[in-house]
């Protein structure tokens, strides 16, 4: 289980990374993260641990998935309740909080747009507002998708028949689904150069791309939600 | 520590499996039998019921108090079955809101009650093998059976008197399994398709991690629609070939059942099957020879319905056919060529089919229970929840909370407020599933938020938080973010049945513990032997005739000895008389055969007019 510290993130700031130091409540060593490789004793999160941090990865916009991705089944491995069946109540419960973390970390990193909403609210202190409406394009686009998800909820309810419609909306509807993956990689192209400038300037002067951030997370919204609509509709009607 | 056995319990048969030695075992009863079907015959009010085999054998004799495919019925209230789905051929109790019973005489049985004696058979069967008391399990589920669905299955192992130390869905018990001896690194499907549930799973697999990436299916669909859509071909050709309407005879519809069954089973490496049930009628014996074609047709719609739950999974994983590398087919249904080759289709590749589809879900339940005793450590599974949890907010809209496919365990909140100014309570109304309106899902329960700060309406901040164990077991946490006022609720949706008739069901099934198997396997002789002394007296009295002197001499000794024994008690006995007496009538069973035909043919001639 050597991995897991050696896989640390070395930042050029020495508080945050003592910040993650902490001492293993049993037997005293010094580690880094949750698992006390000298007693093999999972260790609470601390409250500070933001998912980067604990999942090992950059504090930034664009993160490496396959690392993140392995660092997550490298550590599920040593922290998962399945490894501490028979363990005291105690450790059980340790071990389900901090795998339910874990999961929760993972889940939220992997997805580009709630990675960066989180991005946004550790880096401001601040829940990223909700209910933001996307960019005109994005809106008006978004509404003609829904009108044609609403035609063809309508034509299943009233029971769907006629191949040639089925197979008529099911177009429109791969069309739209298109070009919304589309929209989706131009976002996340746009991230990209967000992320590229993220590593260049100081930690006071992320504002500015904090708030471009922002706006980016409004339109992955809109996005996520149109193409699981679609999705649904294109399979009610295979 | 006791072994943890793994059971598949499944709606037509179910499989117990242990790992030993690091390789697994499926546990055979005392005839050697691998399957066990999930049949449990009630003979005298007194006497426990039987099950498995024997039970299966005698559900023709006996179709009122013979139970099978109860697994459909398992946490289900009365008003969510179909009529159609209630075609069995044992009386089933229970309308509205009340849970499904079984009657017996004068007792109802829940359906967990019946699946605790399946489970105690097997739990038997195992302590045979091991030589020692089994009091743990891990029982599996159908990945999209509900949360009341999987505490009855729990239910019912607390009944046989085991200890379920996990539930685990069946596709990724059955990607364990298939996993076991393999360095897998790869994307698999695991398409499910049983007696009566189908369920497909998409799963992750590097490094001996099995990570479930999403999961669908549906809990009312599987081998036994097929059985029925057959049944109701035959009648109606039945009533054609002027048999009447059989409709409502539950004796000969046991045995079109029964015929449809092993019709269904031939066609999967046969283009034509037999069908012939004789004396249908008191002047009626059905014989029709079934094509692919036919079958082909009637079940093409049932298996088609497959095909949705499949998309949902992949659009669920963000994933298109060609990212999964292997389909690995599961579950007795898919030894028809017709669902594999929808499977393929579906996912645009050849299904694999190396893994034996009957007792692949059990093995993995074994394995898992192995990783939790600590016995294998280089496997880990790591599972989500199939449906969505959230709680119903105003206007009765479902809000979610952990969406389906979230990897558990799991944590998860959310932040709500006060519909109305100065609200002092709040009701939180935990549901389950996919619907958009809180009335179509699962409702695993309400609990108020008292004393909350009079406020006006949206200023309060309530905080409502869901962790969800690697069990799957539902807590719920609710507290007013002001004041601190909080309450937390495990969430178990059990249908209504008291503590003490669960305690009082534990100590009868302790108390039948100790149950001679010796007399079970007499039974099961006795059974099998009155089957064929029916059958015998039954073509003596048609064909008689048409045997010789000899023939009839050996015929009626062998049948006196089969009598005496039984008289006897003598298993051994008994066992070797039937066998003899099996081969003295082949020739009669033949000509009776004939003679069968030639009714038949007659009969026809006879209606034409």
């Amino acid at each position: 289980m050597d991995e897991i510290v050696s896989n640390s993130v070395h930042t050029d700031d020495p508080d945050e990374e003592m910040a993650r130091k902490v001492k293993c409540e049993s037997c005293g060593s010094s580690v880094e993260g949750f698992f006390c490789v000298d007693c093999h004793t999972i260790l609470p999160f601390s409250k500070e641990t933001d998912y980067f941090t604990m999942m090992q990865v950059e504090k930034r916009p664009c993160i490496d998935l396959n690392k993140l991705k392995e660092n997550y089944l490298i550590i599920s491995e040593v922290i998962h309740p399945d490894k501490y069946y028979n363990a005291s109540a105690d450790v059980k419960d340790l071990a389900l909080a901090c795998s339910s973390l874990l999961n929760k970390a993972y889940s939220t990193l992997r997805d580009p747009k709630e990675r960066i909403k989180y991005l946004i609210s550790i880096e401001t202190d601040k829940e990223a507002p909700v209910s933001n409406r996307a960019s005109a394009g994005t809106m008006e686009f978004f509404i003609e998708a829904s009108d044609v998800c609403n035609e063809a909820d309508t034509f299943i309810k009233k029971g769907g028949s006629g191949e040639d419609k089925k197979r008529e909306l099911r177009n429109r509807l791969k069309e739209y689904k298109k070009e919304s993956q589309g929209k989706w990689n131009n976002v996340l192209k746009d991230i990209d150069k967000i992320d590229n400038e993220w590593v260049a300037v100081l930690s006071k002067e992320k504002k500015p791309l904090l708030r471009r951030l922002l706006v980016l997370s409004h339109e992955l919204s809109y996005l996520t939600k149109l193409q699981s609509m679609l999705d649904e509709m294109m399979i009610a009607l295979s | 520590m006791s072994t943890i056995i793994g059971i598949d319990l499944g709606t037509t048969n179910s499989v117990v499996s242990i790992i030993e030695g690091g390789r697994a075992v499926v546990i055979t009863d005392a005839e050697g039998q691998r399957l066990t079907p999930s049949v449990v015959a009630f003979t005298n009010n007194d006497e426990p019921p039987i099950v498995g085999h024997s039970a299966n054998r005698q559900r023709i004799l006996n179709p009122r108090k013979t139970i099978y495919s109860v697994k459909r019925f398992m946490g289900r209230r009365g008003g969510e079955i179909k009529d159609e789905d209630m075609f069995v051929s044992y009386p089933v109790a229970g309308a509205g809101e009340e849970p499904l019973r079984i009657v017996i005489d004068d007792r109802q049985y829940l359906p967990e009650d019946i699946s605790a004696f399946v489970l105690k058979k097997l739990k038997a069967d195992a302590e045979r093998y091991l030589g020692e008391s089994v009091d743990r399990a891990v029982i599996t589920v159908p990945a999209y059976f509900n949360d009341a669905q999987r505490n009855a299955t729990k239910k019912a192992g607390e009944v046989a008197g085991l200890k379920v130390e996990r539930i685990i869905n069946e596709p990724t018990a059955a990607s364990l399994a298939y996993g076991l001896d393999k360095k897998l690194d790869a994307r698999i499907g695991v398409y499910d398709l049983g007696g009566g549930t189908f369920d497909i799973s998409i799963l992750d697999v590097k490094g001996g991690i099995f990570q479930v990436l999403s999961t669908c299916g549906n809990t009312r669909l599987g081998g036994d629609d097929i059985d029925r859509r057959l049944i109701d071909f035959l009648l109606k050709k039945i009533e054609e070939a002027g048999g009447g309407n059989l409709s409502g005879n539950l004796f000969a519809l046991s045995r079109i059942r029964e015929e449809a069954e092993k019709a269904k089973c031939s066609l999967s490496f046969q283009d034509e099957a037999e069908i012939s049930i004789p004396f249908l009628a008191p002047s009626f014996s059905l014989r029709y020879r079934l094509t692919r074609k036919e079958f082909e047709d009637l079940a093409r719609e049932i298996i088609e319905r497959t095909r949705k739950p499949c998309l949902q999974a992949m659009m669920d994983a963000k994933l298109n056919p060609p990212d999964i590398d292997e389909i690995i087919l599961v579950g007795g249904s898919t030894r028809i060529p017709m669902v594999r080759e929808l499977a393929g289709e579906i996912f645009g590749k050849t299904p694999n089919t190396s893994i034996n589809p009957d007792e692949a879900v059990a093995i993995g339940a074994a394995i898992q229970a192995n990783i939790l005793s600590g016995g294998i450590t280089n496997l880990l599974l790591l599972d989500v929840t199939p449906l969505s949890l959230g709680i119903e907010t105003y206007g009765g809209f479902m809000n979610a909370i952990i969406p389906r496919n979230t990897t558990v365990p799991t944590k998860a909140g959310e932040l709500f407020t006060t519909a109305i100014d100065n609200q002092q309570a709040v009701t939180i109304h935990v549901l389950q599933g996919e619907r958009q309106m809180s009335k179509d899902n699962w409702s695993l329960g309400t609990f108020i938020l008292e004393n909350i700060e009079p406020a006006p309406a949206g200023v309060p901040r309530i905080g409502v938080q869901f962790t969800i164990d690697a069990d799957g077991i539902l807590q719920v946490l609710a507290r007013d973010v002001k004041t601190g006022k909080e309450k937390q609720v495990q969430m178990k949706s059990t249908l209504d049945v008291s503590k003490d008739v669960i305690e009082k069901m534990v100590k009868e099934s302790i108390e039948h513990a100790a149950e001679d198997t010796a007399k079970r396997e007499f039974f099961d002789a006795k059974l099998e032997a009155e089957k064929v002394l029916t059958a015998t007296r039954r073509g003596l009295e048609k064909c008689s005739h048409l045997l010789t002197e000899d023939e009839l001499k050996v015929i009626h000794k062998t049948m006196d000895e089969v009598e005496k024994a039984i008289d006897d008690h003598d298993t051994t006995r008994l066992k070797d008389s039937t066998g003899s007496l099996n081969k003295a009538t082949e020739r009669l069973a033949s000509l009776l055969l004939e003679e069968t035909a030639r009714e038949i043919v007659e009969k026809e001639k006879g209606s034409s007019f």
